[in-house]
């Protein structure tokens, strides 16, 4: 969607279309999702979030400024949704039944499916602050700048997070045998 | 050259984030110094291996249920101008049918103002009186689902009358529970709703998505009318999530096939 297409949706949206809130949803909802779930680690509590994410969205939308972009200001909510939760303490589930979406032989299949796992352990034993630069740069392919916005700090410390997210995940992996130095 | 520029040209041609003097730089960086190219192998990997990530698809009700929650909500006053369900479904003539269940016979209030068009199967009859049997359990049965998950627990039951499909829902919990349903793919649209046992708190519907609050016992029978021919011919799907507080307890479908 460009830019003109986006502010056109907006502006339905900020007139009470329902149908532009669906659409917005439509379009939105599995990236704010795969976010909330790299930030989680729990299928469940990344619907809650998405949900509470657009419920949010629809409430504000009248204040929603177009000179932002509508992925900055969903992607800030989400984010900030998911530290809620993690705050809250909420007992995370054990990654079993997670929704993938392209289906290969059962070996591969299973190898695959272990590797994800392996991967979001490590990627659970980054501290917060750390997850959320990681999560936006590598799952919502988000630039620095985007990122910058989204976190609200400096791009300079987007970079030394992300740097440092890197390095501790490196040394986690080689741990479990997945990477290889 | 300081470790961390080193680090952050590194880190920035892994991200795609170097301008053209910085990749000037960073070349004659690689060629002098084996750290730097051993470093940007590691993070060349690790950023393969990150990409391998699958994307991971929503449950198949998400959408119906935050449009559902985000629906109006009826209230007293509301509920007899139904101003708040015109909004939410544009056009529409009757949408929205309240009943209550008053021993052998359920009387159904109905809240809208046009007649319906009763199509190919007259379900008019509906409206005004009738017994429980007759609203739950003719026709054939095509699918079932059932739910369990700590004190909620329940089943739903598709089944096909004529040239018409009738969902029924029967709960029971001892704590909030709401009921999404997406009738899109299966080209059907939620038309008329019998409590037949207890009352629930809300019941809304957008488009081809319901919603609907409960607690306690609960037995519902939902009216489905065919608006498409689109997946009529093989089996259609109705999407359906069962969350409580907020919190998705289980997901499934039924096969709506004529």
């Amino acid at each position: 969607m460009d830019r003109d297409q986006e502010k056109a949706m907006i502006e339905s949206c900020q007139n009470g279309d329902r149908e532009a809130l669906e659409k917005l949803v439509r379009q939105m909802q599995k990236p704010i999702y795969n976010a909330a779930y790299r930030m989680l680690g729990n299928p469940d509590q990344a619907a809650d979030v998405t949900q509470t994410t657009f419920l949010k969205v629809f409430e504000n939308i009248q204040r929603f400024d177009q000179q932002h972009r509508i992925f900055s200001w969903t992607y800030r909510i989400a984010m900030n949704e998911s530290i809620d939760q993690l705050k809250r303490g909420k007992r995370l589930e054990p990654l079993t039944d997670m929704p993938v979406s392209e289906t290969g032989s059962p070996r591969k299949e299973a190898a695959r499916e272990q590797l994800a796992d392996t991967v979001q352990t490590t990627l659970m034993e980054l501290g917060e602050d750390q997850r959320a630069v990681m999560t936006l740069r590598h799952f919502s392919d988000c630039s620095y700048e985007d990122i910058s916005r989204i976190l609200d700090i400096p791009e300079k410390t987007v970079k030394s997070r992300l740097y440092s997210a890197r390095q501790q995940m490196k040394s986690r992996l080689k741990e479990h045998g997945v990477f290889s130095s | 050259m300081t470790e961390q520029r080193e680090q952050e040209l590194v880190s920035a041609s892994i991200d795609g984030e170097l301008n053209g003097d910085e990749r000037i730089e960073l070349d004659s960086l690689l060629e002098s110094s084996s750290e730097a190219r051993e470093l940007k192998t590691e993070l060349e990997q690790l950023d393969s291996l990150l990409n391998e990530l699958p994307d991971l698809d929503p449950p198949p009700s998400l959408q119906a249920s935050i449009m559902a929650k985000s629906a109006p909500r009826p209230t007293e006053s509301s509920t007899s101008a139904l101003g708040w369900l015109r909004d939410l479904v544009p056009g529409s003539g009757l949408r929205y049918v309240l009943a209550t269940g008053a021993g052998a016979l359920i009387a159904l209030i109905v809240i809208g103002g046009q007649p319906l068009d009763p199509g190919p199967f007259d379900y008019s009859q509906m409206v005004g009186t009738m017994s429980p049997g007759a609203a739950q359990n003719s026709g054939d049965v095509i699918d079932s689902y059932a739910f369990s998950a700590g004190a909620i627990a329940g089943q739903m039951q598709l089944r096909r009358v004529g040239d018409a499909m009738f969902l029924d829902i029967e709960a029971d919990t001892e704590q909030p529970m709401d009921i999404a349903a997406d009738f899109g793919n299966a080209g059907l649209s939620p038309d008329l709703v019998a409590q037949v046992d207890g009352r629930a708190e809300s019941i809304a519907i957008a488009g081809q998505a319901m919603q609907v609050q409960t607690s306690g016992k609960q037995r519902l029978t939902i009216l489905l009318r065919r608006v498409n021919d689109a997946r009529t011919a093989g089996e259609a799907e109705i999407s359906l999530e069962i969350s409580s507080e907020g919190r998705v307890l289980d997901t499934g479908v039924l096969k709506a096939s004529w």
